[in-house]
């Protein structure tokens, strides 16, 4: 239920794998982060680029998911996230919650893509016109 | 021995992904870090100017935890995944 890989997923095999976890699943909330052609900060960007920390990634992932399942009313959650480069319109990271009522499966998902942001050793880098440039880099 | 991974913006400053260097017993990672400060200070520059993490093993841990032979440690900036 957790992954960090280079190779693209399917939104509609992430969702039934979680729906797999039980039939108590009444509602499935998903969150599908995609690779933006434009950004305020540095205009055009032509791709991304995503490194990530072997290992480290895969277990503060690992932590999350178990974090939500406790925290939250939910069933099931799975997490993936890709790296290496990702052209503008790919997908980057898809997060899909399974939980009895749609509330909880909500809530828990923004949870997830909220903190991911915040504390998965997880890097993305724009490649624009005027060169390359970590995002961590922005002032 | 102790190795050091940088990631991101970091391995492309050092110009390396990792290095590894001695470690006496007993060290605590504040000393480890101030002594790798003073013998890269190409490192110490980017600890100074960004908000860089820094993890033992996978995880973030106190900078009076001690340091062992054959632990990983990794500098890395702020993460910007999703």
């Amino acid at each position: 239920m957790i992954s960090v890989q280079r190779e693209d997923f399917t939104i509609e095999e992430q969702i039934e794998k979680v729906k797999a976890a039980s039939k108590r699943i009444g509602g499935v909330v998903t969150f599908l982060g995609t690779a933006r052609d434009f950004t305020e900060e540095t205009g055009d960007v032509s791709k991304l680029e995503f490194e990530h920390y072997p290992g480290m990634a895969e277990k503060k992932l690992g932590a999350l998911r178990a974090t939500a399942l406790e925290k939250f009313d939910i069933i099931e959650a799975s997490i993936i996230h890709r790296y290496g480069e990702i052209a503008a319109g790919e997908n980057i990271v898809l997060i899909v919650v399974g939980a009895m009522h749609r509330a909880d499966a909500f809530t828990a998902c923004r949870f997830l893509i909220d903190e991911l942001k915040q504390i998965v050793p997880i890097w993305k880098k724009e490649h624009t016109k005027s060169g390359e440039v970590w995002v961590s880099d922005h002032p | 021995m102790v190795s050091i991974r940088f990631f991101a913006g970091f391995r492309e400053k050092i110009g390396a992904e990792k290095i590894e260097v001695s470690v006496p017993d007993e060290t605590t990672l504040a000393d480890f870090i101030t002594r790798l400060e003073s013998d890269y200070p190409e490192i110490s520059a980017l600890i100074e100017k960004n908000k860089a993490t820094i993890a033992v093993n996978h995880e973030i841990v106190d900078m009076d935890q001690t340091i062992s032979d054959g632990d990983e440690i990794a500098l890395f900036p702020p993460v910007s995944g999703g």
